[in-house]
């Protein structure tokens, strides 16, 4: 006997109806994107922006933003949808190449100049907030201007600086930060003698942005670089350099045996274990200890990195906003900027923030909600963005400078002599090798 | 309510059923989508919509900006032939990543085949609770990497490593281990988080292939006097053959193309000592935007994942016969 397979339906029913359901599903999800924008000016008109950015360590930085932007969608009949992701470098990457998805995104480092040619022209915009607040730093302009024009908005820098044990120093008989690497040595050899927690500045690739905040600004402050100003030559291997390492070595020596072995959080932990007597970092571990270690947050304060032969240096994190070229919706978008940019979102952000977003215009400088101004632990971040620097410097910002932070070039050449696995020479030669690949190639 | 009932008889799927036909040529499409052979293309046409659009074109796009110079988010984009590749050929980092996937990948594997060969014989030995050992045992595989692996990260932390914490109690070691701060220890510490992952996957295989072992001849070695090694080595690994070949070069496919765990446990460091291929891939393509050298990195890959599969298949299709 032959099966048979009894159903409620005829086969062709069942494809009619699976055709059509497929259909309406695609119909459905193609959507509101699928639409046109809003018209001409800020009005979202009942439309959506949506924005990738960056998530930190503080999550009163997202609400802030979140609340931000949902007063002024309900301003301009819409809404602003902001995705706050710790890859979110990645997502803006896939979006940019892929030329769909969000609106707007917050770039990190030199990431305008990578994706120039995707990013909406933001010149007037950003000559208009410089010109109403006292100008912007050269670092801004570095970051963010590309072939003349402005490719973002260049908002705000993450300040690394030192966190530092006041009491522990004290000890030592230190009642400041020191103002020179080399007194930073004499420190950690009397912290190591003492039996103290001892400097950890982490030079991993583990933790790349703190590594990398010390590496490129000790290196500057001893009057070495990676390129020359022209941004193609190479020029990392100089006697300069030489010095630099050989510092870097002889603090390790006396550090924390740690230093290569922190990831991003790593040194954070420590310290706010009461482990280690400095590290590099955001002032986000001072944020935590406040609320998880208050005995130590009592206890700890910030200070700019020390000053080299040439003087203090510093790398910075930048942070900038973006509207990507397929948006269509720019003019609102541009509308959501500049009232991000207003002086009363940006203070309330770089407050909230505690130099986690620092604003990168001049007249901020000297404003009393200003967290150097408003508090005694932050006193010495003052003038930071002043001696700001982006990597590859002195060249330009560019697509290749980005590489080389990416590849962390500068990081391995310190942590190659830390580790005992390579000489001095050894290490500036492989160093040397790679830049050579991604500046003169 | 009446409602219509239809019979599908799979016998009478060559030609349409008669009496179902409506005039036009409408009726003639559906006709024909009633017989069998035009219904599974029918059927099967979104699968490889998917597959193609999923894996081909990614692929084919991959194999393009490997031979130009494109990098992520320009428009400028020149045929650079096969300089991409010969410039890799004499990277001392992408030698040493190769290294490290090979090393990363036959050390991994080769553990995770000999405790997951034990962790199936044991579990086959237990009579109790042995469907909540099976389920504990394959907790690891189950669980996220991503959240698995950040459990790991603070087992390997700096200060506070509770493996290092372990070691120092019973008097192993002093002071702390550098467990992701030295080359040879963070290659450890990405294979041991490889080897915790997939092992249960290998327990469970094996474990379904015990059933398959004919209990009568285990038990007439036994009765001859064979030892448990004998036994292992002359009854039960023979019969376990094929299903140890598909599962070890099935996980040799995920082990190459492994990425999670090396990338959130050392980014590919120290000093690029425990970069993949995929990791270096994605520093260099996504976070370096050179998509291009990108993409060239993760070609040499290839070739060791199409042997694999091939032998996989070739390994199938004897087996099928």
């Amino acid at each position: 006997m032959t099966p048979s397979i009894t159903t409620g339906m005829s086969r062709r029913r069942a494809l009619q109806l699976g055709l059509g359901t497929g259909l309406a599903v695609a119909l459905t999800s193609c959507g509101e994107d699928g639409t046109s924008s809003s018209g001409g000016g800020d009005s979202l008109g009942g439309g959506s922006l949506t924005g990738l950015m960056r998530a930190s360590f503080i999550p009163a930085i997202h609400e802030l933003q979140q609340k931000q932007a949902a007063a002024w969608a309900e301003a301009h009949d819409g809404t602003v949808e902001l995705t706050f992701a710790k890859e979110w470098r990645e997502q803006i990457a896939a979006v940019v190449e892929s030329r769909a998805g969000e609106d707007l995104g917050e770039l990190f480092a030199n990431q305008a100049h990578i994706y120039a040619d995707r990013l909406v022209d933001l010149t007037d915009l950003c000559e208009s907030i410089g010109e109403s607040n006292g100008g912007w730093y050269d670092v801004a302009k570095d970051a963010c201007v590309v072939d003349g024009r402005w490719r973002a908005i260049p908002r705000a820098y993450t300040a690394h600086v030192m966190n530092w044990r006041t009491d522990l120093f004290e000890q030592v008989g230190f009642t400041r930060f020191p103002g020179s690497w080399s007194e930073l040595v004499e420190v950690a050899t009397r912290l190591r003698d003492a039996k103290l927690p001892r400097v950890a500045l982490t030079m991993n690739q583990a933790g790349p942005n703190d590594s990398a905040s010390v590496a490129y600004s000790l290196l500057w402050s001893y009057g070495a670089a990676e390129v020359e100003a022209d941004g193609r030559t190479v020029a990392i291997n100089s006697s300069q350099t030489r010095e630099a390492i050989k510092l870097m070595q002889e603090l390790a020596a006396v550090s924390a045996p740690e230093i290569s072995s922190y990831d991003e959080g790593g040194n954070n932990t420590s310290f706010l274990a009461g482990k280690i007597a400095v590290t590099q970092n955001a002032t986000s571990i001072w944020y935590t200890a406040q609320k998880q270690a208050p005995e130590i947050a009592e206890k700890m304060s910030h200070a700019r990195y020390p000053a080299g032969p040439v003087g203090r240096q510093q790398l910075v994190e930048m942070n900038s906003l973006a509207i990507f070229g397929h948006s269509k919706r720019v003019e609102p978008a541009k509308a959501f900027y500049r009232y991000l940019m207003e002086p009363e979102q940006l203070s309330a952000l770089a407050e909230i923030a505690i130099t986690y977003y620092t604003p990168l215009l001049k007249n901020y400088e000297g404003l009393r909600s200003m967290p150097w101004n408003s508090e005694p632990k932050l006193d010495g971040l003052r003038g930071l963005a002043a001696d700001g620097r982006m990597p590859g410097w002195p060249g330009p910002a560019s697509r290749q400078s980005a590489q080389a932070y990416n590849n962390q070039t500068i990081v391995n050449m310190f942590a190659r002599v830390i580790s005992g696995k390579a000489s001095v020479d050894e290490a500036i030669r492989a160093a040397e090798d790679e830049l050579k690949k991604v500046y003169e190639s | 309510m009446t409602m219509a009932t239809d019979t599908l008889d799979p016998a009478a799927g060559i030609g349409p059923p008669p009496g179902r036909h409506a005039p036009g040529a409408a009726a003639g499409r559906w006709s024909l989508l009633e017989r069998e052979a035009p219904l599974g293309y029918l059927l099967v046409l979104p699968m490889a919509v998917v597959v193609l659009g999923l894996v081909g074109y990614p692929l084919v796009l991959t194999v393009w900006f490997s031979l130009t110079d494109k990098s992520l988010g320009s428009d400028a984009v020149s045929f650079v032939g096969l300089a991409n590749y010969l410039g890799l050929i004499d990277d001392p980092v992408f030698g040493r990543t190769m290294w490290n996937t090979f090393n990363y990948t036959v050390t991994a594997v080769v553990a995770k085949l000999v405790l997951g060969l034990v962790m199936a014989l044991a579990l086959n030995e237990v009579r109790r609770f042995r469907r909540f050992f099976r389920a504990a045992f394959l907790l690891p595989w189950v669980v996220p990497s991503s959240l698995s692996v950040l459990a790991w990260m603070w087992m390997f932390q700096a200060d506070f490593s509770v493996l290092t914490y372990l070691g120092r109690q019973v008097g192993l070691v002093d002071g702390n281990i550098p467990w992701l701060g030295e080359a040879g220890w963070a290659m450890a510490a990405v294979q041991t988080v490889n080897i915790w992952r997939g092992a249960p996957f290998f327990g469970i295989i094996i474990l379904a292939g015990l059933a398959t072992v004919p209990k009568d001849l285990v038990e007439a070695a036994v009765v001859d006097g064979a030892s448990a090694w004998q036994r292992l080595r002359y009854i039960i690994l023979p019969h376990l053959a094929p299903i140890l070949v598909v599962v070890t070069l099935f996980s040799f496919v995920q082990t190459l193309g492994d990425f999670q765990i090396v990338w959130i446990l050392t980014n590919g460091g120290p000093v690029n000592s425990t970069h993949l291929i995929s990791t270096l891939a994605f520093r260099t393509g996504i976070r370096g935007a050179d998509i291009a050298t990108g993409s060239a990195i993760s070609f040499f890959v290839f070739p060791a994942l199409a042997a694999i599969i091939a032998l996989q298949l070739a390994v199938m299709r004897r087996k099928a016969k």
